[in-house]
């Protein structure tokens, strides 16, 4: 028995779809073929180049930087916060006293406002008045007290790495921790019979059917952090010297800033294509790892 | 097992100081005198509480708070009729090629939304609604209704058909058996939505950044950023601004915490 008809189908499914079309999906698809052109971004209108934006994009040492910069973060970032975040989990799994409130407090940044968190940190970061500076110095560390973290180049794109990994270990730690509670205690009793010891029972049991946790976990912060933008806009806009630019802001800036939408659009076009290859890899990958309970 | 507990509160305690004492540091220094030598390390001896009305002067924070709860609201409402409808459009739709709408609507989660900004720039400014805070909503909603629409049709799928049959033989029409049978049954899913959406509009920095411009149309987020450019060096006040940007969402986690935390690793989860 058919519950919806056409007409009904459709009415259900048109606001959704029109908005979608418009004002998503739509502007982006049309990427692929401003990507082609010298879009000024003044109207509609724009002439076809060929592939020389996608020629001039290779040849940009920006679009290395930005290269290097994704992988810090997507590979960098996400491994050591997923490994922090894991262990969390394991242990904020165990009942100990006040453990809800735990999990809260190390859950909290993940709902803060990234203007709010990037202001924090540049305080904690900064030079003479700051945190780090004056927590050093009465340590008596005198060299690492004088560096200003997020004003070198060498630097800046660790540092925010840094927040980035401060503000998403517990948002991570509570995925794993569903995952954690999936897992049934049996195992465990039956590893505990034959004699296995905790960092047995961590690697033998717990980690092998953690797996689509991890999947999940890691295709979310790969995503989110190859599209990264706001935390590097807040606090270094991409500076300094261009060091901590990614494709984010450059997109940004070539849109907005220099008027070159299209060139920007290409570049936005190939990140595309990266995140949507990346995304599959690790389903794949980290699919064929998968046990069955 | 006694040493491997006292281990495991030791890391914690570690771990919970790393996040608490960048929070303590944004307290502390919002209430500290603005044109002294600011000390991160210790409380003020004196508690400059007038750093805070000063930041709500200056920083505009009633005129952007309100901005903020006018997008959200019209978000918020526009986003949930969009996404019920066209989940339950999908469950019913096999026959006209829903699964082929239903990748297509999913796109909407990986794909990076700053490709497609000018584009949509240029669309609201023909339109007439850039700068306009229905703009920047519609936006929100095309961008934001990919995970919900999701979540509602595989909620959906678990609702037995049986339900639905029995109500269509008894000669309810598609429109009073979703509305009357169907919708009541969606709120703990509608309830995940509302989370996933409100935090996302109200945190939204890129929309606003881009499609906004005018100073009056600002919300909190963008309104805090030109603060800093307007008073670089004051970190007092602009600690006091970002505290009472950050306070009704923190507000509201202390009171149901673990709804948040459930509506937002649920949402991410199932999607």
């Amino acid at each position: 028995m058919r519950i919806l008809n056409l007409k009904t189908f459709l009415l259900f499914l048109a606001p959704a779809l029109l908005l979608y079309s418009l004002f998503y999906a739509g502007p982006i698809i049309s990427g692929l073929y401003y990507g082609f052109t010298d879009w000024k971004g003044i109207s509609f209108s724009a002439n076809w180049i060929g592939l020389d934006n996608f020629k001039n994009v290779f040849s940009d040492p920006l679009f290395a930087t930005a290269l290097r910069n994704m992988f810090i973060l997507a590979v960098v970032v996400i491994a050591v916060q997923h490994a922090i975040s894991i262990f969390l989990a394991v242990l904020l799994d165990q009942k100990l006293r006040g453990v809800v409130w735990m999990r809260a407090v190390i859950f909290y940044p993940a709902i803060l406002n990234t203007v709010v968190i990037g202001y924090i940190w540049s305080y904690m970061y900064s030079p003479f008045v700051g945190f780090l500076p004056k927590f050093f110095e009465s340590l008596g560390l005198d060299t690492l007290a004088n560096i200003d973290w997020l004003g070198r180049p060498d630097t800046a794109i660790y540092a925010i790495s840094f927040v980035i990994i401060w503000q998403y270990t517990g948002y991570s730690m509570m995925i794993y921790m569903a995952g954690l509670q999936g897992i049934s205690s049996d195992i465990y009793e039956s590893a505990s019979i034959d004699g296995a010891n905790a960092r047995q029972k961590f690697f033998k049991i717990t980690l092998p059917l953690l797996v689509p946790a991890i999947t999940v976990n890691t295709v979310l912060s790969v995503i989110g952090n190859m599209k990264q933008f706001e935390h590097i806009w807040v606090m270094t806009q991409g500076g300094p010297a261009n060091s901590t630019q990614v494709f984010g802001t450059l997109i940004y800036q070539f849109a907005f800033k220099t008027s070159q939408p299209g060139y920007g659009t290409a570049m936005a076009i190939l990140l595309s294509i990266l995140i949507m290859l990346v995304t599959v890899s690790i389903i794949r990958v980290l699919g064929r790892w998968e046990v069955k309970q | 097992m006694r040493a491997a507990k006292i281990s495991s509160y030791g890391i914690v305690a570690v771990c919970l100081a790393v996040i608490l004492v960048p929070l303590f540091v944004l307290a502390t220094v919002s209430l500290q005198n603005s044109s002294g030598t600011l000390n991160p390390l210790a409380l003020p001896e004196t508690y400059y509480w007038s750093n805070y009305p000063k930041a709500i002067e200056v920083g505009r924070l009633v005129l952007y708070f309100t901005n903020s709860v006018t997008v959200l609201a019209v978000s918020l409402s526009a986003t949930l009729v969009c996404s019920i409808l066209a989940g339950y459009a999908l469950r019913h739709g096999r026959a006209w090629k829903a699964d082929w709408y239903f990748s297509y609507f999913l796109l909407g989660m990986i794909l990076p939304g700053f490709a497609g900004t000018i584009q949509s720039f240029l669309l609201l400014r023909e339109l007439s609604l850039l700068n306009t805070h229905l703009g920047l909503s519609i936006i929100q909603v095309a961008g934001g209704m990919a995970l919900p629409i999701f979540l509602y049709f595989q909620f959906f799928k678990t609702v037995p058909l049986e339900i639905e049959e029995a109500a269509m033989i008894d000669g309810c029409s598609p429109i009073r058996i979703f509305w009357q049978v169907v919708v009541p049954l969606t709120l703990p899913v509608t309830s995940t939505c509302i989370i996933v959406i409100a935090i996302n509009s109200w945190n939204d920095f890129f929309g606003p950044l881009v499609y906004l411009s005018s100073p009056d149309s600002r919300t909190l987020p963008i309104g805090l950023m030109f603060f800093k450019t307007q008073y670089s060096a004051n970190w007092p006040q602009l600690f006091a601004a970002s505290a009472l940007v950050a306070m009704p969402i923190t507000l509201l986690y202390m009171f149901v915490q673990r709804f948040i935390i459930k509506g937002l690793v649920g949402g991410a989860v199932k999607g």
